[in-house]
């Protein structure tokens, strides 16, 4: 029955059926063909995966983000970061890492902050002579800080489909986040002073007391979600819909950039956005319930542990798995289905759950940015209105600085793990 | 055909701004009772019995009802490889072939949720008192709606990949 939901599965996404419905689809050719399970059972499953509280942080969380960019927060973080790095030369691109990085810390999703930042700052950089597709791949890469940084969409997927505290996941990425953040920052002054460019970054830009005064309620929305989370006080949905709150009264009352119709606008996307994730959800629990039924998760588990001795092979083989797994499939769905598989595994040759967690979605956020299902990729080249094939050179380099990342953050723990530690003390 | 092809059109324009529209105001539905839920609980003190229940029915409302404003949105992604190295006829009968197997699914799941639905009608959903058939008909109604949208966007491909 595995291998036949399996070959359905890859059929299906080899004609190009959408990845929600193909998934909903191989369950059904399981269900139905396999079973002698009451045919009730799917709408049911997928009923019952979505009737969580804890998933209500997903859409509130796409919201707070969509609502911040059209409230004028964006922009004035990009103001923020090119006061300080501006003067460097290199200090354009430099922004783009630094602003994805902070607005990673108030949004959950790696395509939100690369529209966000995105349509500010890929036209500045190309006024400033980057190369399109340097310019592009930048920020496609520095977009997936995004679903590293706390809060986090797939860490919220990650969580309950592993039965993991949110919170202790939320702080295990911000050290991962400030390392990749900082290699980036490394790699794009170094590319820029070698190959000649943003010799002039710093023209024009805010004094630095200025751009922090007109970023200041911005900046405080990192540390009023965060700080409701990690100060006990609330739970991540509850700290999501504060941030909602928060971002209509700063778009609305204190930065009086949003009108109705962005406001509108922004909760319209943030519908489509949200369902294509939760039905995600739905279909890949479907698939989920049936493999659990046929103990997939023990026997993959089993055979991982006694194929790969010890946790560090097991972890190098899972890391090479899912970056080609990334490559074709999308966040979401990798996560509910392979989530609870793997972690099994890890769990059983002593990698912790939390630790994993962090790598899988370091991982996975790799997946955003190589082709051919890149979802980076496209939004980068529908804003830089290039193609894809012009990132490919760039992107193998920003590629290899994070596949280095991911390896350290892999074999060192106590970078996910430090941070987390705290927290139960 | 034309004719008919023009009806699904209009009729599918005025139904997907509808469903829009519903889907905006169920999220807006969950967002307000999780505020008045964390009010509740920080403000007022009193904890609100209702507002969690109310916030999850209206999610799942929301996602259903949403799913048809993705597909015309094209929000769904897939693995285009194939998609994108074929041309012409063949083409055209991939396109079949992809909304035929979405159509197939949302006509099970509209029928099997219908089916739900009226299973679960004695059902109390807890913290608001009311059936649980209300939340099992999201995913009828959504996925009878979602079956147009399929409809609709391989309609608006097919006059593309004709031209």
């Amino acid at each position: 029955m595995t291998g036949a939901m399996m070959t359905a599965m890859l059929v299906l996404f080899a004609i190009s059926v959408p990845i929600a419905i193909a998934l909903c689809l191989a369950s059904m050719v399981g269900l139905f063909g396999f079973t002698s399970l009451p045919a009730i059972i799917l709408p049911q499953q997928i009923f019952i995966a979505l009737d969580k509280f804890p998933l209500a942080a997903i859409p509130f969380f796409i919201l707070a983000g969509n609502l911040m960019e059209v409230g004028g927060m964006s922009r004035r973080l990009v103001e923020f970061a090119r006061a300080f790095v501006g003067p460097l030369q290199g200090g354009l691109a430099a922004t783009c890492v630094l602003t994805c990085m902070m607005f990673s810390a108030i949004s959950g999703s790696s395509i939100a902050t690369m529209f966000a930042v995105g349509t500010v700052l890929i036209p500045a950089m190309r006024h400033y002579g980057y190369p399109v597709g340097f310019t592009a791949a930048l920020m496609a890469v520095s977009a997936e800080l995004g679903v590293i940084i706390p809060p986090s969409i797939p860490m919220i997927l990650y969580g309950v489909a592993t039965q993991t505290s949110i919170p202790a996941l939320f702080l295990a990425g911000v050290l991962p986040g400030l390392l990749i953040a900082g290699a980036l920052l490394v790699t794009v002054l170094i590319w820029c002073r070698l190959r000649g460019w943003g010799k002039r970054d710093g023209d024009g830009r805010l004094d630095r007391w200025t751009a922090t005064r007109r970023a200041i309620w911005a900046l405080l929305m990192p540390v009023l979600i965060m700080g409701g989370i990690y100060g006990g006080v609330t739970t991540p949905t509850e700290a999501s819909i504060i941030a909602v709150a928060y971002a209509l009264l700063v778009g609305f009352v204190l930065h009086r950039e949003m009108t109705w119709a962005m406001m509108l606008g922004a909760w319209r996307r943030s519908v489509v956005t949200a369902s294509v994730i939760m039905f995600i959800i739905g279909s890949a629990s479907v698939l989920g319930y049936l493999l659990n039924r046929q103990g997939v998760p023990d026997a993959a588990a089993l055979w991982l542990t006694s194929s790969f001795e010890g946790p560090h092979a097991l972890m190098l083989a899972v890391n090479l798995m899912l970056f080609v797994v990334g490559m074709f499939i999308e966040t979401g769905a990798s996560i509910m289905v392979l989530g609870p598989i793997l972690q099994e595994a890890a769990v059983r040759v002593g990698i912790d759950s939390v630790h994993f967690g962090t790598v899988m979605i370091v991982n996975l956020a790799l997946g955003m940015i190589t082709p051919p299902l890149g979802v980076n990729l496209f939004a980068a080249a529908q804003i830089a209105q290039c193609s894809v094939t012009v990132m490919l050179r760039p992107l193998l380099i920003f590629v290899a600085v994070i596949v280095a990342c991911l390896l350290v953050i892999s074999f060192v723990p106590a970078i996910s793990l430090t941070l987390p530690g705290l927290m139960t003390r | 055909m034309s004719t008919i092809v023009t009806l699904i059109r209009r009729v599918d324009a005025t139904v997907a701004m509808g469903v829009a529209i519903a889907a905006s105001l169920a999220l807006a539905v969950a967002a307000l009772a999780s505020f008045w839920q964390v009010m509740g609980r920080f403000v007022f003190q009193i904890p609100a019995t209702w507002s969690e229940a109310l916030t999850r029915i209206a999610l799942i409302w929301m996602v259903m009802l949403g799913i048809s404003t993705a597909l015309r949105a094209g929000a769904f992604v897939a693995i285009d490889l194939l998609r994108d190295a074929v041309r012409g006829r063949l083409r055209f009968a991939l396109e079949l072939a992809i909304t035929l197997a979405c159509l197939f699914l949302f006509a099970t799941l509209f029928w099997l949720g219908w089916e739900m639905a009226l299973r679960v009608q004695r059902q109390e959903m807890a913290g608001l008192g009311i059936s649980m058939s209300w939340g099992y008909a999201a995913i009828p109604v959504g996925s009878a709606f979602a079956g147009l949208g399929v409809v609709a966007h391989f309609l608006q491909n097919a006059k593309r990949i004709a031209s």
